[in-house]
């Protein structure tokens, strides 16, 4: 069972990708801002972390820069989830996480959940080997 | 032969009057040429011109300024040629338009902080025998730093509109991928939840398409009310009871007053004005803090009565005094007229914002909602004001920075 960490203000896309996982390889949490997910973190271990950029309170790069701070040294895979539109803001979040486990993105809108979990499924497997 | 002094006397008033003659044109040129760098020096237009030889005939201040060079100092190509450096490059261009004979003008090109569209002429002389010829080029920077700005905020407004439209359009379309997977068993609470997100998407992406149109008929003079007789009580009290539950759960307290003056029935559109309190109070609850408060005040003002007494009397605390001139416009109304005016403790506006809330291409910073699903278009503001504005009434907004906002609208009681 793998343990997945949602962190996205996007009622719908949180909810669609957390039915589409297959339930007996996911198990998912879903967060609403980047301060949520900094308090997940604190009670459980996820083997992957889903960030998306734009969200209130807390958004995507400030959550990664807390995590920095909070956790030296620690490393989850993450993708950063975003718009079409903001590939600018992709290239900053990933660069400013490289060195904690951003592995890629995905785009929510244009890719379907199949693509998005398969996206999941291969960060996951380069990251266990 | 006595005719020689005649013709010494004759010739020298030719030569005289000769004299006079060209005096008399070249002061009239030079005036002329006065007049032109005169026009030329007060325009807010940068102007250059050279001859041939790229030497500088005429520059006005407003030129000078652009390159940043003292107004005594004299200026030659290579100020503006350094200046410029690859944004523009000059010399080519003023070749070229003199060989050419052609104009040519550029895109938008930043100097500085600022944004100009730079033109450039050959400049046509007339020959000794009367031809036409080129006999330098002028170059003219047109400040258009203004338009650029309205520009950007356009271009803001629109992509601001498509990203409230495609994020709900998304929305449904994922859900009905994944209702058309068969891989995926939903239980029957996730299925109704699911129906419940469409519903409230595509409700959203309607009413935004709604007000777009709204605005637009607003914008084009054609927006119409339907006044008939109704009760306000009745539909600013309905308007407080539906926004119960979402204050509630924004934890804000909502409530309405009434003064007892306020008229049974009076002439106005009531699904208008609906819209407008919808507008108005969903607003207040949206910008303001957890344990804050918004209240809804609606009172008769009578002609002559101080209105901000009438309005405390009603139990409303002023975050701010109303303006002098809407103080002194209502004061001097020789009619009552109803008012209305919503309250909340919130966050408050700018006071640089207050002037253009009402304006299409305003929204407030996202960032300063309170809840979470508090993203506007601001289209709300727009459509209210064209509301009021047709009832013949008046709109407005007193406010004060982390104290709260209260916006306010009055209707003519005919």
């Amino acid at each position: 069972m793998k343990k997945v960490l949602i962190i996205d203000d996007n009622e719908i896309f949180a909810k669609t990708l957390i039915d589409s996982l297959p339930k007996e390889e996911y198990v998912a949490t879903h967060a609403w801002n980047g301060a949520e997910g900094l308090d997940e973190l604190k009670k459980d271990k996820p083997d992957i972390i889903i960030l998306d950029l734009m969200m209130p309170k807390m958004g995507g790069l400030q959550f990664l820069e807390a995590f920095k701070k909070e956790n030296p040294g620690r490393k989850i895979p993450i993708l950063i989830s975003s718009e079409l539109s903001s590939t600018k803001d992709i290239s900053e979040a990933v660069s400013a996480g490289i060195d904690i486990g951003v592995r890629g993105y995905i785009i929510k809108s244009t890719q379907n959940m199949d693509m998005i979990i398969r996206t999941m499924d291969s960060t996951l497997k380069e990251s266990t080997v | 032969m006595n005719i020689s002094p005649l013709v010494y006397l004759i010739s020298f008033l030719f030569f005289v009057f000769l004299a006079v003659f060209f005096i008399l044109q070249t002061r009239k040129r030079e005036k002329k040429v006065d007049q032109f760098n005169e026009m030329l020096g007060s325009m807010s237009d940068g102007v250059l011109v050279v001859d041939l030889k790229n030497r500088i005939r005429f520059v006005n201040i407003a030129a000078k300024r652009i390159v940043h060079l003292p107004e005594k100092k004299e200026a030659t190509i290579f100020d503006f040629v350094s200046y410029l450096g690859n944004n523009f490059n000059i010399i080519d261009r003023l070749h070229e338009a003199i060989s050419s004979k052609k104009e040519y003008s550029s895109e938008h090109i930043q100097l500085g902080d600022k944004f100009f569209q730079i033109f450039v002429f050959p400049v046509q002389g007339v020959s000794f025998l009367g031809h036409d010829i080129v006999t330098g080029g002028m170059v003219v920077f047109h400040n258009i730093t203004s338009e650029v700005a309205v520009e950007t905020l356009r271009k803001d407004f629109t992509s601001m509109l498509i990203h409230e439209l495609r994020s709900p359009l998304d929305g449904i379309k994922k859900i009905t991928e994944l209702l058309n997977n068969k891989n995926i068993k939903l239980e029957q609470k996730n299925y109704e939840d699911y129906v419940e997100l469409i519903h409230k998407n595509s409700s959203s992406m309607l009413e935004l398409v709604s007000d777009i149109l709204d605005v637009d008929k607003i914008e084009a003079g054609k927006f119409t009310i339907t006044k008939q007789e109704a009760d306000i009580r009745k539909v600013v009290f309905d308007r407080v009871e539906f926004y119960q539950t979402i204050a509630k759960d924004a934890g804000v307290s909502l409530s309405a007053a009434f003064s007892e003056n306020v008229p049974k029935n009076m002439m106005f559109d009531p699904d208008a004005i609906e819209h407008v309190l919808s507008n108005l109070i969903s607003n207040a609850i949206k910008y303001t803090n957890k344990n804050g408060e918004v209240k809804v005040f609606t009172f008769l003002h009578e002609a002559g009565a101080n209105i901000e007494e009438e309005a405390e009397r009603l139990g409303y605390k002023s975050v701010n005094t109303f303006p002098e001139k809407v103080v002194q416009v209502l004061l001097h109304e020789k009619e009552s007229f109803l008012v209305i005016m919503v309250a909340d403790t919130g966050i408050g506006i700018k006071q640089d914002d207050i002037r253009s809330i009402f304006s299409k291409f305003k929204q407030l910073n996202n960032k300063d909602a309170v809840s979470k699903k508090s993203r506007g278009t601001g289209l709300g503001l727009v459509i209210a004001k064209g509301v009021v504005n047709e009832h013949k009434g008046e709109i407005g907004v007193l406010s004060k920075e982390r104290e709260g906002s209260t916006f306010f609208f009055t209707l003519p009681l005919v």
